[in-house]
């Protein structure tokens, strides 16, 4: 078992909670997303997008208990094969490429791997006349039953947006 | 063509709503928004694990 903080479900706000050695306060979301139905027009159930904040601007010191904390609940959450997540980073957030690094080592380090498929995207997107990048993370369990058309949905959104005009 | 220029629109429209509901969480984990604020752009919160 690897060190990690201790995290509860805060019933108000709906958000899994941990604070962290230097008080900082994080707290994980798992919104429902439907991103995949609209796209495919149909009926893709349980996809939930992944959202990660501190609950104030501190600085935030190097931690490593953090990423393996937000990974353990993505795993237990990842537990009902059903479950889905996307996890999505804006070039516009200047951390956005780090954090999904951050992630991204928690992934490939974890014994999460056996169970979890993650499959990483950077799609070109434009939003209000100017190209953006987004650090895209497509996350589920190896037994999904709808496992293939996610893979499909998810490589058609790159495929589509990053067709010549 | 014009199928693909719906399909693009579309994808993109669904993008920016993922990014729009983000920021809209991040503001609401912040303290700067109230619940309904999300509530009333149709925004759920998964059940606990």
């Amino acid at each position: 078992m690897q060190n990690r903080y201790n995290y509860i479900f805060d019933n108000i706000t709906s958000t899994y909670n941990f604070t962290t050695k230097n008080n900082i306060l994080y707290r994980v979301a798992f919104i429902v997303d439907s991103t995949f139905t609209t796209i495919s027009q149909e009926e893709i159930p349980n996809v939930y997008q992944l959202i990660v904040e501190k609950a104030n601007d501190e600085i935030e010191p190097l931690d490593a208990k953090v990423s393996w904390t937000i990974g353990d609940i993505v795993e237990r959450f990842l537990d009902n094969i059903k479950n889905s997540l996307v996890y999505v980073c804006a070039d516009i957030d200047s951390r956005a490429s780090i954090r999904l690094d951050t992630f991204d080592r928690w992934y490939q380090r974890s014994d999460a791997r056996e169970k979890i498929l993650k499959i990483d995207k950077i799609i070109q997107i434009e939003i209000h006349k100017e190209m953006h990048r987004l650090y895209t993370s497509l996350m589920f369990h190896k037994d999904n039953p709808h496992r293939k058309k996610l893979i499909s949905i998810y490589n058609n959104i790159e495929k589509f947006l990053n067709e010549e005009k | 063509m014009k199928k693909q220029k719906a399909d693009k629109k579309k994808i993109s429209q669904a993008l920016e709503k993922i990014l729009t509901d983000k920021q809209l969480v991040v503001s609401y984990i912040k303290g700067k928004i109230p619940l309904n604020t999300l509530t009333k752009k149709g925004i759920k919160f998964a059940k606990p694990i």
